[in-house]
């Protein structure tokens, strides 16, 4: 889990690829206290598709600012060739001239499938606990 | 692109521009104390903000609370299902009484000394009763929460700080009233998507990121909204009413082209009175923003906290009792544009952050909204000279002077 955030952080994408099963899910949510309701801020299907839209991403405009995750012990259960892990994390950005803030706070849940001898990311959830989002690194994955 | 012609050295940045007078604004306006404190004062106070929808609010004891103007406001839906609003203020001390962003209740109670206000606002009981005598002159009915002018038209639930103002419609003029009417009237709507960005920019930087489109083809390249992409044999123009009110396009008509945007079904289950791949912005002055995009509606307002400082609330709108691959079609197109982590979003909010540091160091003191209603591709700029026409005579600050011009330099 904490290798996987390394990847994101230094968008290694490939190499995160490589540890998404095929069908791997991406999904950013949040609950609103505004409307009382889940809300679902994106949904990623299938690992093609993420990695097609992170391929877009050198097309757009992008926050020129660095991440950083870190994650917290990850709860994990496993039944068979199953496993889910549940772990808390915060994001810190920090711009090129140094300046640091914590950028959004929540919670992974993720399943994962086993694959030979590999475990592999089947969903990924991430919860948000942020919601007043500060400045613009919406394009980059949490 | 046209190549540039040399100036010869006549005209520096700072030079006043050789323009009609509405064709630039001071950049003063932006960053200005002053200029802030007027908007709140002429503006914000004086004219109908939107401040939710009715579905935020749609049961007796719904309420949703929000900020006008500074001013913290609960708007709810009482016993007879009218749609009220208060300073959320308890008339005892000063302290909050309703804490919550949203909820449900059959009565509001003040947390510090347990004041209880019914949902009309009156002041229904209050410990230790006995403590006010009544040759004081203490009556309990002139304690109620301050109750504030609201009014809906269409879902869209506006209130106004002014008693004075005139009526929400109008204000709003007619043709606004009717091109709501079929997307957002006709049936009942649900807001499915809401979030806050805390904007590093004056307000007004976000409002005018929303209504220019020559910025659409360029900064965000490569979408649907890029070049060769809005239908070339479509080209509304904004139409402009009394207030500063805009409307653009008709979502009757088809005049997005998202097949070739690489997007195609994206527009898939249009609103109601839509078309496939039709659109309609509305901009109502001074900060309501509606984008239809055939099957989804965003509505931004502003809550200006301080000249380089401003809460933008986004929601995303669906219909009520969609069908789950509807609701999901219409979350994937909001999503893929205007969700947190949306294309367009994040890249207009680079744009209006970087803008701001860049006015904030007073090295350019002239805007320009230079370009002519007939520019192609719809990227006119005649609704953004019509509201800072409107900006100038409400809040009596020439737009194209702007506060404090002359201490940045200038040699007008």
């Amino acid at each position: 889990m904490v290798r996987t955030s390394h990847l994101i952080d230094e968008e290694r994408w490939d190499e995160w690829g490589s540890v998404l099963s095929e069908g791997f899910v991406y999904e950013l949510c949040a609950y609103s206290t505004e409307l009382r309701k889940e809300m679902s801020w994106l949904v990623l299907r299938g690992r093609e598709q993420l990695l097609a839209r992170l391929a877009q991403l050198s097309h757009h405009h992008r926050d020129m600012a660095t991440r950083l995750h870190l994650v917290t012990p990850v709860d994990v259960t496993q039944v068979d060739e199953r496993a889910t892990a549940v772990s808390n994390f915060s994001v810190f950005r920090t711009t090129a001239a140094g300046d640091t803030t914590l950028y959004v706070v929540g919670r992974y849940h993720d399943e994962l499938v086993r694959a030979g001898s590999q475990w592999l990311f089947g969903r990924r959830t991430v919860r948000l606990h942020t919601r007043i989002m500060d400045g613009a690194a919406g394009h980059l994955p949490i | 692109m046209n190549e540039l012609r040399p100036s010869e050295g006549r005209v520096s940045q700072r030079d006043r521009p050789n323009l009609p007078e509405t064709h630039y604004v001071a950049n003063s306006i932006y960053t200005d104390p002053g200029a802030f404190d007027a908007e709140q004062e002429h503006i914000f106070r004086r004219v109908w903000l939107f401040v939710c929808h009715e579905s935020e609010v749609a049961n007796p004891g719904d309420f949703r609370t929000t900020s006008v103007a500074g001013a913290p406001i609960v708007v709810c839906r009482d016993t007879q299902s009218t749609v009220r609003a208060f300073y959320n203020v308890c008339r005892h001390r000063g302290a909050q009484v309703v804490r919550e962003e949203a909820g449900s209740a059959k009565s509001f109670r003040c947390f510090y000394h347990l004041w209880v206000y019914g949902l009309d606002g009156h002041l229904q009981a209050y410990p230790l009763p006995e403590g006010y005598k009544p040759e004081t002159g203490f009556c309990a009915r002139d304690f109620g929460l301050q109750e504030v002018r609201v009014e809906s038209v269409h879902g869209l639930v506006f209130v106004c700080p002014d008693p004075q103002a005139a009526p929400l419609a109008e204000y709003l003029r007619p043709e606004v009233v009717d091109a709501l009417a079929g997307p957002l009237g006709s049936q009942p709507l649900e807001v499915f998507h809401f979030h806050r960005v805390r904007l590093k920019a004056n307000w007004k930087l976000w409002r005018d990121n929303s209504d220019e489109f020559y910025h659409n083809p360029l900064h965000h390249a490569n979408r649907d909204s890029g070049p060769g992409n809005v239908r070339s044999d479509v080209q509304p123009r904004w139409r402009i009413y009394r207030h500063g009110h805009h409307i653009f396009g008709d979502p009757a008509r088809t005049n997005m082209n998202y097949q070739a945007g690489g997007i195609a079904g994206l527009d898939e289950y249009p609103f109601p009175t839509a078309a496939k791949g039709g659109s309609m912005m509305v901009r109502i002055f001074p900060d309501f923003l509606l984008s239809l995009r055939s099957n989804v509606v965003r509505i931004d307002r502003m809550v200006p906290i301080a000249p380089g400082l401003t809460l933008v609330e986004h929601r995303g709108l669906g219909l009520a009792g969609d069908a789950p691959e509807v609701r999901a079609r219409r979350l994937e197109s909001h999503n893929y544009f205007w969700g947190p982590a949306g294309w367009n979003l994040a890249e207009d909010i680079q744009a209006v952050e970087l803008q701001q540091v860049m006015l904030e160091s007073g090295v350019l003191p002239w805007g320009l909204w230079a370009r002519d209603a007939d520019s192609p591709g719809n990227t006119g700029d005649e609704n953004s000279r019509d509201f800072y026409r409107v900006w100038t005579a409400r809040t009596g600050i020439q737009a194209n002077d702007g506060p404090g011009i002359l201490d940045n330099g200038s040699d007008r």
